[in-house]
């Protein structure tokens, strides 16, 4: 128990640099989060189409057409001028032209009534308002089967056209990714700098020969030592590990938690905590000095997260950082968090595809620690 | 209480201790002297079992020492001679986290430590970390956290390298309380004035070999030397010189930079003969000083070099 309180004596002595590195990271997270869920909801405004209406008719049922097209659109009024129009069609000054013939709303009720509708040719605006305005006679057309006058049924079916959904994506098959994604994405640079720095630092004090030897001459078994030293380590790392975990939490996502993506995000993070837990070992086996630790947390924290996608997005990577991104387990966290982010359930085939991530990671955390062992090994037959 | 027996250790082709042979009484206070090199923390450290050894047989407070040896280890503080203690901790964190390797119980862990804070004069600096005490506080915090759990038997090697006068007398004072206070000590350094001043029985070590032991007292008795004249600031010629080895008692003569030293064997008046045969001749000479035997000269006779070198 006194070789693990020794351990947590030091651990302790790392608390304040480890709470810095957390707050600084929340305080990031929280701000690319909210900043990302501003932008995406700029896509759901509705679409507004510049709009040229020829009104030959001008009853109530056609100023509702007008009405109805003004409430997302900027509609202008014209006469019948062929060429004119064609030429603003052109120049896209318009991008639809509305011609309302007369007696409309008299031949209304008969089948064989129709709107002339000038466009470009196949455009995402004219198959949008075509619909729209199918959709609103066909709201009249029933309420006047329901007995309202023309004037009554265009006022219900304006009412009803001003309203708005509230929409919401079950899977939306984009890229963008979701807000506590976000925070995910930045933990890889959080754990390498927080882990190699605590890990070196705390190994430093225990590997100096002058320590070894005094604890040798004790009877505190070297087993006993391990396992002591082994304990206060994963305590560290289980406590790090459940603070990254509260990071939604933090930006006001707490339906993560209960999300069905839950434990595949725990199984992401835990598989991100031995790669880099395994990589702090290594560094720290090697690293004797005090100012090179903190050079070397910060230098690899910073290279790994620029070469595997934590700082600049996967996509932007070039193929060829990306061919040497492979062969670390950071870039693997990535594409996994990347998966898990812009999906809201798994396939079998994405499910695959993040087993294997894992698979992957974990197999470079054993070769690490195998290193790790090896360097240990080496050095000990050395002295 | 400690007995080794035939040790021999190489590292490579170097002998680092060649069949030693010691034995060591419960209460004493025992010198292991030599120069550096001579295996006096090689064979610590295979005392301790830190370290395999070729061949040889020790035994402590009657058992077999081997690394596994936990009871027998239990028994035992150790005081190296580098600083081992946590720049992370404070003073009183290291003194009870060392003390805590063999005391587990919380309430007599913290009255050990109170004590050996106030043995070494900690007590104002308890919450210092180590690298903002001077060198000698941080030796004597170095002892502390190697004696707060009252050892039976405490080994300190070289305890006292590059450490102010000041701090080096307490330390040794704090060697002698403990001692009696009932733990045996074993004490390494290259120092013969302090082993002469501390140590009960003295092992004199060169090359892995203990080449003479026992108390001061008789290892300087093994010796030829009773008295060591020396004379500074003194021109003689080859036929002064030979008068001089003529005198009575005298066996070694050497003049080197005017300095004259003069070995003679246990016998009184040779001072006032030497002075008397330069008056004769009409010599001028600086200052004159008359020593005792030193374990230097011991070592000297024994090896035929400085214990210094």
């Amino acid at each position: 128990m006194t070789v693990f309180k020794g351990y947590m004596k030091i651990i302790q002595r790392n608390l304040a640099y480890m709470l810095a590195f957390f707050l600084i990271f929340a305080v990031i997270s929280i701000l690319t989060a909210r900043f990302t869920e501003n932008a995406g909801e700029q896509f759901f405004q509705p679409e507004s189409v510049s709009i040229t209406v020829v009104d030959q008719d001008n009853s109530a049922l056609s100023r509702g057409v007008t009405t109805m097209l003004s409430q997302d659109n900027q509609v202008s009024p014209a006469k019948l001028n062929r060429e004119a129009l064609t030429e603003a069609l052109y120049i896209r000054s318009t991008q639809y032209v509305l011609q309302i013939p007369e007696n409309f709303e008299k031949d209304f009720s008969s089948e064989d009534v129709t709107l002339q509708v000038t466009a470009v040719p196949g455009s995402a605006a004219e198959y949008y308002l075509n619909n729209r305005i199918d959709s609103f006679l066909n709201q009249i057309r029933a309420w006047q089967a329901g007995g309202f006058s023309m004037e009554e049924a265009v006022e219900q079916a304006l009412e009803q056209a001003a309203h708005s959904s509230k929409v919401t994506l079950l899977d939306t098959g984009e890229t963008s990714l979701a807000g506590y994604a976000v925070s995910f994405q930045y933990l890889p640079y959080m754990y390498l700098s927080v882990l190699i720095y605590s890990v070196s630092y705390i190994l430093k004090a225990f590997r100096s020969r002058e320590i070894r030897l005094r604890m040798n001459a004790s009877p505190v078994s070297p087993t006993r030592q391990l396992t002591s030293g082994t304990a206060a380590f994963l305590l560290l790392f289980l406590v790090f590990w459940g603070g990254s975990l509260l990071m939604p939490l933090l930006i006001g996502q707490g339906s993560f938690y209960t999300s069905n993506l839950f434990p595949w995000y725990l199984g992401n993070t835990l598989c991100l905590l031995i790669s880099a837990a395994s990589l702090a070992f290594f560094i720290g086996t090697l690293v004797q000095d005090d100012s090179a630790i903190n050079a070397l947390a910060n230098s690899i924290g910073l290279g790994i997260s620029f070469l595997c996608g934590i700082f600049v997005p996967l996509e932007l990577l070039s193929d060829s950082v990306k061919q040497f991104s492979r062969f670390l387990p950071f870039y693997w966290y990535e594409v996994i968090n990347r998966e898990l982010g812009t999906h809201t359930s798994l396939t079998a085939e994405i499910r695959g595809t993040v087993t294997q991530g894992f698979l992957i990671q974990a197999a470079f955390a054993l070769a690490f620690f195998s290193l790790t062992l090896a360097v240990n090994r080496k050095a000990s037959r050395h002295k | 209480m400690i007995h080794i027996e035939n040790l021999v250790k190489r590292y490579g082709e170097t002998l680092a201790l060649d069949h030693l042979n010691l034995d060591i009484k419960e209460g004493e206070i025992f010198g292991l002297l030599g120069p550096n090199g001579s295996g006096k923390t090689t064979a610590l450290n295979c005392l301790l079992a830190l370290l395999k050894y070729d061949r040889g047989d020790i035994r402590i407070f009657g058992k077999p020492m081997t690394p596994a040896s936990y009871e027998i280890k239990q028994q035992i503080g150790v005081v190296f001679q580098n600083v081992a203690v946590f720049n992370q901790m404070s003073v009183q964190e290291n003194v009870d986290f060392f003390c805590g390797l063999y005391v587990p119980d919380r309430e007599k862990r913290r009255k050990l430590t109170e004590e050996a804070l106030l043995f070494a004069g900690l007590q104002d600096y308890r919450r210092k970390r180590p690298r903002q005490l001077s060198g000698g506080l941080l030796r004597r915090l170095n002892i502390a956290c190697g004696m707060a759990h009252r050892p039976r038997l405490l080994i300190l090697d070289e305890p006292t390298v590059a450490v102010d006068p000041q701090s080096r007398n307490r330390i040794l004072e704090g060697i002698r309380e403990l001692n009696r206070q009932g733990s045996t000590v074993i004490y390494t350094s290259h120092y013969m004035e302090e082993v002469e001043q501390l140590c009960t029985r003295i092992a004199i070590l060169d090359r892995g070999r203990c080449i003479a032991s026992g108390t001061s007292e008789e290892l300087k008795s093994m010796i030829k030397t009773g008295e060591t004249v020396t004379i500074e600031a003194v021109s003689l010629n080859e036929e002064q010189l030979a008068d001089i080895r003529r005198l009575p008692h005298a066996f070694s003569v050497s003049l080197e930079e005017q300095t004259l030293k003069v070995r003679f064997t246990e016998a009184s008046h040779n001072l006032v003969r030497l002075l008397h045969y330069l008056e004769e001749q009409n010599l001028a000479f600086g200052r004159v000083f008359s020593e005792l035997p030193t374990l230097n000269d011991v070592f000297l006779e024994i090896t035929g070099k400085e214990l210094r070198d």
